[in-house]
């Protein structure tokens, strides 16, 4: 393979736009994913993300477009009535929280799944990418004049899913990191527990709606999850597991581009298994159990 | 074969009800053996081996693509548990991992080679199941049926103390695997009738609203079955009437709603249950509380009437709530309308026993705490007023027996005495 084969992707702007837009949303769902991952929390990554889809059609319906803000607070709504659902069945009813997870979540999709067909003339939502997103299309939506550059929508709502994200760590990130390592201590602080994860839930969710469009709900948690795995699996402290998983994210869209570029395969699960490879190579070469 | 099952409505109710028996039965044991989000993951990871039996096989042979489905599936959950062993990596993340990740490259080999039919897979077509889909459905149902029947016990044994049964000698490990491959096997037919999220659900759910019912596993699996069929051939039945709707997540939301109805009324911890439970124990105190103030207000004298409104200022209720309280005093025959004063009542002779018989718990109690757990006696008013409903005339007995007879409570009121013949 000559040099010119690897500049010619680069030669498009829908490409760079492309790739900006995947390093955006990896990274936006690497931060929260990792303390989810450090809360054992990973698997409600998992139900937020499929449970958000009846708040997007909600959102949809009200809102009347794809940029609609309802559509965002719909869906994280959604995401956090799940949690809400899914603590009560397994609370009040007894039932045990992996099961009440599946109950919950897989009724919240169908839920989304059955008013995305009942509502099909005004959803603009494909059913394909509920499932794996379509990173390739959603850049050819909308875009926004900015600064002299035409950024496409999906480009920037990536990007201020990372602000949130950033934004959010900045905020909580000591008292998230507090309550993950040692619960019991967070108490003595007077750090608020119940506050916290309900922000950093509430956060998740907001990126999850933002990634959906891209990436799908089960792609989604990858993206939560892999960065995180690959930061712990290399680094010992905090900050080097979230620099890491930074470091992963970028790798791993930049990565995934490249493997859906030449190996013409979907764009959103080409990221994910770059990342994965990315986890390989830490899991071969990283620190031991 | 007879007529209806080559419509597409006779295929569908066929598949409902086969895999209503198969997710029920399977999913009573994976809900035993806690592994409800392992077959979660188990029906994601089986995607690469679904696209590459579609790819492979020219006539896209079902039994091949089960086959390459259960090898992924397998081949994920080995994923999970190599991650788990050899890293610091928590059980939820390695299941998230490997849930994902094999999904991903199953969806990179759609889109790279477009295999037809598997559309079906992703999203569950429970209404255009074909003939030879539905032949695969029927015989791994009837393989995992019979299967699971024949090693009922041992099942049981290894899904609630796999160390019991290892020490009875049977083989833990291997039991273990057949399970899971069955499991694989239920969950790559079920995938196409409600797509590959909706498969939990259809394991998960019926067996959980049958637990509400049953604490035997057996009687549980057979619940779970009914529930399983009930639920999906309301799913089928729903997708007919209005048609465009898909099955799959109709089947799912009915499952959820029998689940709702089983919380709702199972038999002991069913949310109505308890609900008319605590609203008769409210009930009951409250009824003893306006027995305690018709005491009061008529200074305990069996002949003095007690004033509604008296009443309701005492206990500091509305006038007309007291007053359909009394009317439930004397339905239960321990107080009557008072003749004398209007609006009153005058407690009967079994109503003046139970009120004094609440008053001596109540001064008893009081006594207890001041005495033996050094309460201050301007403390014990409060607990004596919330322990007086719970006391058994036992406990009333133990405690005069403990304190020799008083006659008087902390405060120096007499306690009434109660004549133990007349005791019920």
């Amino acid at each position: 393979m000559s040099l010119e084969d690897f500049l010619a992707p680069w030669q498009s702007p829908a490409n760079l736009w492309l790739v900006a837009t995947a390093v955006l949303v990896a990274l936006s769902c690497a931060i929260p994913g990792t303390f989810l991952l450090l809360r054992r929390m990973a698997l409600t990554g998992d139900a937020i993300s499929h449970s958000v889809l009846p708040g997007l059609v909600a959102g949809f319906l009200l809102g009347g477009s794809l940029d609609s803000p309802l559509l965002l607070a719909g869906a994280a709504l959604a995401g956090l009535a799940c949690i809400l659902v899914i603590e009560v069945v397994s609370r009040r009813l007894g039932v045990r929280e992996d099961a009440a997870t599946g109950i919950v979540f897989s009724g919240f999709f169908a839920l989304g799944v059955v008013g995305l067909r009942l509502f099909a003339s005004k959803v603009d939502l494909d059913p394909d990418c509920v499932l794996f997103g379509s990173l390739e299309t959603t850049i050819h939506g909308k875009r926004f004049g900015m600064g002299g550059l035409q950024v496409p929508a999906a480009t920037a709502s990536a990007a201020g899913a990372v602000g949130l994200a950033l934004a959010g760590l900045l905020v909580c990130g000591r008292g998230w990191a507090t309550l993950a390592f040692d619960p019991s201590h967070a108490r003595c602080l007077g750090l608020k527990e119940s506050r916290l994860q309900t922000t950093l839930l509430a956060i998740t969710a907001m990126i999850v709606t933002a990634a959906f469009q891209a990436v799908g709900a089960i792609l989604a948690v990858a993206l939560l999850i892999l960065p995180g795995a690959t930061g712990l699996l290399i680094a010992k402290r905090l900050p080097g597991v979230l620099a890491v998983a930074a470091l992963h994210a970028l790798l791993s869209g930049v990565g995934g581009f490249l493997l859906a570029w030449f190996a013409a395969i979907n764009a959103a699960a080409a990221i994910v298994l770059a990342g994965f490879t990315l986890l390989c190579g830490a899991w071969a070469f990283g620190r031991a159990k | 074969m007879t007529y209806w099952l080559q419509t597409a409505a006779g295929t569908a109710v066929a598949a409902a009800v086969l895999l209503g028996i198969g997710g029920g039965l399977t999913g009573v044991f994976v809900v035993a053996r806690r592994m409800a989000l392992t077959g979660d993951m188990l029906s994601h990871a089986v995607l690469p081996g679904v696209v590459a039996g579609l790819l492979w096989s020219s006539d896209r042979n079902p039994l091949w693509v089960l086959t390459l489905a259960v090898g992924a599936g397998l081949a994920g959950t080995a994923l999970m548990l190599a991650l788990e062993r050899t890293t610091r990596l928590k059980p939820d993340a390695t299941l998230g991992i490997s849930l994902s990740v094999f999904f991903a490259a199953g969806i990179a080999m759609i889109s790279r080679w477009q295999p037809g039919g598997v559309q079906a897979y992703l999203f569950g077509q429970a209404a255009a199941i074909s003939r030879t889909d539905l032949a695969l459905l029927a015989g791994t149902t009837t393989v995992v049926v019979g299967l699971t029947l024949l090693g009922f016990r041992v099942l049981t044994a290894s899904s609630f103390d796999p160390r019991h049964a290892r020490s009875l000698g049977l083989p833990v490990a291997w039991i273990d695997r057949i399970f899971f491959m069955l499991l694989a096997a239920t969950t790559v037919v079920a995938m196409q009738a409600v797509g590959v999220v909706l498969v939990s659900s259809l394991l998960i759910t019926p067996a959980v609203a049958a637990a509400r019912f049953s604490r035997r596993l057996g009687f549980q699996a057979i619940l779970a079955c009914g529930f399983g069929v009930a639920g999906s051939l309301a799913g089928v039945w729903v997708s007919l009437l209005r048609g465009g709707l898909p099955t799959g997540p109709l089947m799912a939301l009915s499952l959820v709603a029998l689940f709702l109805f089983a919380a709702l009324c199972g038999p002991k911890d069913g949310l109505a249950w308890r609900l008319t439970r605590r609203i008769g124990m409210r009930r009951r105190i409250a009824g003893e509380n306006l027995l305690k103030a018709v005491w009061a207000v008529s200074g305990g004298r069996s002949d003095a009437a007690a004033g509604i409104s008296e009443l309701a200022a005492r206990l500091g209720a509305p006038v007309e709530e007291v007053a359909s309280r009394a009317g439930r005093l004397v339905r239960a025959r321990e107080a009557e309308w008072s003749t004398a004063a209007r609006s009153g009542v005058v407690l009967t002779p079994l109503g003046h026993r139970r009120a004094s018989e609440l008053v001596r718990k109540h001064r008893l109690w009081e006594l207890y705490l001041t005495e033996r757990a050094s309460y201050a006696a301007d403390h014990v008013h409060d607990e004596a007023e919330r322990a007086e409903h719970w006391i058994s005339e036992e406990h009333a007995r133990r405690l005069e027996e403990v304190l020799r007879n008083p006659e008087v409570d902390p405060h120096g009121r007499k306690i009434p005495r109660v004549e133990r013949q007349e005791t019920s």
